[in-house]
């Protein structure tokens, strides 16, 4: 062999990320495109949302009486559908942002053939195949972090009347949507590694996106060992925002009654609220208070984010023992 | 860094599901040469390609490039550039950023002479991948392949979907690049009439095994045609071994592997050189022919042709 | 691709392939450097074409350049110099001065017209003539191009 050129000691530092970014730059552009859409649609929206909320003057009474329940529900036949709509959207669909990145990321390359370029570079397909999964994760987090600060603002009313732990409210908030979003984004690249296609990934990625929602739901409450309290108030809930798991009434006795027997005994809410407050009975909670809330925000980041690298991880082996 | 062999295979084998796409393959391909893949659809070409680029992996038997490198590793990765069927890239991407991940993706990186490749075919660099003609995609792939300076260079149907124009101009910056590096070229191609300008060695394959391998003056010079009586044919045949053998009720055609010299026949015969594409059509006609092993050859088939 | 950057005199002579002609492609160079000198349009000490000029312009394979050009050398037409080139030597044998080579073909001629008088067509001519020049080759040892 004649002319081999000086081969410089190593690759280019961060030559395979940068690579990955030019790659993907076009499909990550289009997704913060229409995560900025959303945004904006979401700050326009929020901003008549919240003059409503104003407007009705529930944002500034006790939640407890009966007076204020009564502006929370004026306010919610103005805005209840836009909420309701919003907020179930970002639930059950907020994490299939991950799938539309994800599903292609290596389908895409199966499909069209690339991967016999990227696969006999220098840098190896192992690198390759980390750098584009490390790239797109990284900018999908971040913008779906910040469409989530967006979105946690558009639905704060909410949180007047409930707690923080709603999940509705939960999932939407920027770490945990930003896990949800990571870990369905691992599903569907891993799923694109090893179907070849591109619409079953996406597919499998929106479906992992609703199970993954429904399965943090059930985890959740045992992300820490919650807490018991006595109470003798039934709106004790409202004031202090906790996450109330369970609860059950005993009678002045100490006897364990249910629901119903309460409320015959006391008529309606307002009687039974009379019972607890002032006739013996109490209301027993198990709960989780509301400064675990970013506590459990990150644990649940963490969880998700721990599984999407595994999956990831699992994708560069799947891709690296050049199966097939 | 000489190395004797750019791809080198014993009892390889690759199976898709059920079917065997390459089967018992031995080959050991020398360097510095242009080598032609040939074969019909399904022979295993493009496995074979695909094996020795290291993007898919054997189920049986060894395979190795560029003297015992084994396909896939780093430095086989380095050393190897490899164009893929239809020149398939990122069809969204501009030249210019196709040009820049090839840099950011290997040591070593030519980029004067890639861009020095496309300014000369007025290729613009701003240009998406995607709307490029068929011709400029190939050229891309190729200049990209060309910036790795690779030592080896393989290409899986290169020419397939390129107009005649086009074909040459490949072609011409392709044998340029092997006049001014001495790299080797293994292409797999269906255009066997163009092959005999731009090769200089074949390998036929047929039904997933190599037929015929060797240097394509070799193999030329190694047949004939012996043309004559159909009375002598049989005892011309029980001589000789014939590779295709086609009688007519008087008239008899042999094409007989001489090993370089004339055919010992008696006057009634007439015999002819032959040129590559009559060649290679006459083994792909007789699967059961061979002819193997050429000055190197490291195959350890029985050299043989079959009697049809 | 550019041309030559030693900045030397170019080839008087391009290269040009019959593909159908069924002639090998180095002997059809060979044959072309051989008209040309028979032309006069090269003359000793002229270049040929460098080897990645015709490969670039002819898109064949550089071992066929290579073959023609040690064809070329061993006829004793060219010589190699090294790193700069191939270079013509002298004419070929068999070249004859034009005017008896006008001769020559006006005997040729005569004798054409005689075959057509004898009922030979074209095709019928060129295979009595190949005949008679493989004789003549066997006649005088043999040598086969």
């Amino acid at each position: 062999m004649s002319a081999v050129t000086a081969v410089p000691a190593a690759l280019p530092r961060m030559g395979a990320l940068q690579a990955a970014w030019l790659r993907h730059r076009a499909a990550l552009r289009t997704v913060i495109g229409v995560l900025a859409g959303l945004a904006v649609l979401l700050l326009v929206s929020g901003y008549f949302l919240h003059r409503g909320f104003e407007r009705s003057g529930a944002g500034g009474c006790d939640p407890a009486t009966r007076e204020c329940n009564e502006r929370w529900k004026e306010f919610l036949r103005g805005y209840g559908t836009e909420l309701m709509l919003g907020s179930n959207l970002v639930y059950f669909l907020g994490g299939a942002i991950g799938a539309f990145v994800g599903g292609p990321l290596l389908a895409r390359e199966f499909e069209h053939g690339t991967f016999r370029f990227a696969w006999t570079q220098g840098a190896g397909r192992t690198r390759w195949t980390a750098s584009g999964l490390a790239v797109t994760a990284g900018v999908l987090a971040v913008a779906t972090a910040l469409l989530a600060q967006v979105f946690s603002w558009w639905i704060a009313p909410m949180r007047q009347q409930g707690s923080r732990f709603a999940p509705l409210l939960f999932v939407g908030a920027p770490p945990a949507l930003a896990g949800r979003v990571l870990l369905v984004f691992a599903v569907s690249a891993l799923a694109g590694a090893v179907l070849r296609r591109t619409v079953v990934a996406v597919g499998i990625g929106v479906a992992a996106s609703v199970l993954v929602t429904l399965g943090a739901e059930t985890l959740r409450f045992h992300y820490r060992a919650p807490l018991q309290e006595t109470l003798h108030t039934l709106s004790q809930v409202w004031v202090d925002h906790r996450w109330t798991g369970s609860s059950w009434y005993t009678d002045p006795a100490g006897n364990r009654i249910g629901t119903a027997e309460l409320f015959d005994r006391g008529h309606d809410y307002w009687g039974v609220q009379k019972l607890v407050q002032d006739g013996g009975y109490a209301v027993h909670e198990v709960y989780q208070p509301d400064d675990r809330y970013w506590p459990f925000q990150f644990i649940e980041l963490g969880w998700m984010t721990v599984l999407a690298v595994a999956l990831g991880a699992v994708t560069v082996w799947w891709v690296r023992r050049g199966a097939r | 860094m000489a190395v004797d062999t750019v791809i080198d295979c014993g009892g390889l084998g690759k199976r898709f599901r059920r079917s065997w796409a390459l089967r018992d393959c031995h080959l050991a391909v020398p360097a510095g040469h242009v080598v032609a893949l040939v074969g019909p659809n399904g022979a295993g070409k493009s496995t074979l390609l695909n094996l020795a680029a290291g993007l898919t992996m054997p189920n049986e038997g060894v395979i190795s490039v560029l003297g015992g490198q084994l396909p896939g590793s780093p430095e086989a990765l380095e050393r190897i550039a490899f164009v893929a069927q239809n020149a398939a890239l990122y069809p969204g991407l501009p030249v210019r950023d196709l040009l820049r991940m090839g840099r950011h993706l290997n040591r070593r990186w030519d980029e004067a002479r890639a861009r020095t490749h496309l300014d000369g075919l007025g290729i613009p660099l701003d240009r998406r991948y995607g709307r490029l003609s068929g011709g400029q995609q190939a050229q891309v792939s190729l200049a990209l392949a060309l910036a790795k300076r690779p030592e080896l260079l393989l290409l899986d149907e290169p020419l397939a979907a390129l107009d005649p124009l086009a074909r040459h101009d490949f072609m011409a910056v392709l044998l340029t690049a092997v006049t001014e590096d001495g790299l080797s070229v293994v292409f797999s191609s269906h255009a066997v009439n163009e092959l005999e300008q731009t090769c200089d060695y074949l390998v036929v394959l047929g039904g997933g095994r190599v037929q015929v391998a060797g240097e394509v003056d070799d193999l030329l010079g190694g047949h004939r045609m012996l043309t004559g009586p159909t009375a002598g044919a049989a005892e011309v045949a029980a001589r000789l071994p014939v590779v295709r053998d086609r009688r007519a009720g008087a008239q008899a055609h042999l094409l007989v592997r001489t090993g370089g010299v004339d055919a010992p026949v008696s006057d009634g015969w007439r015999q002819q050189r032959i040129g590559l594409e009559e060649l290679v059509l006459s083994y792909l006609r007789e699967p059961t022919a061979s002819a193997l092993p050429g000055p190197r050859g490291a195959v350890r088939t029985p050299e043989k042709a079959m009697l049809s | 691709m550019e041309v030559d950057k030693d900045g030397d005199q170019p080839s008087p002579i391009e290269f040009r392939l019959d593909p159908a002609s069924g002639v090998p492609t180095y002997l059809q160079l060979v044959q072309q450097v051989e008209q040309a000198l028979r032309m006069g349009w090269l003359t000793e000490g002229d270049r040929l074409p460098r080897v990645r000029e015709v490969v670039a312009g002819l898109a064949i394979n550089p071992n066929t350049v290579l073959k023609a050009y040690r064809e070329l050398e061993h006829r004793g037409l060219a010589a190699g110099r090294r790193g700069q080139g191939t270079f013509v030597r002298g004419l070929p044998a068999g070249v004859v001065p034009l005017r008896e080579r006008a001769a020559l073909r006006r005997g040729l001629l005569d004798w054409m017209r005689a075959a057509h008088g004898a009922g030979l067509d074209e095709e019928g001519m060129v295979a009595v003539f190949e005949d008679a020049l493989r004789d003549l080759r066997e006649g005088r040892d043999g040598v086969v191009a």
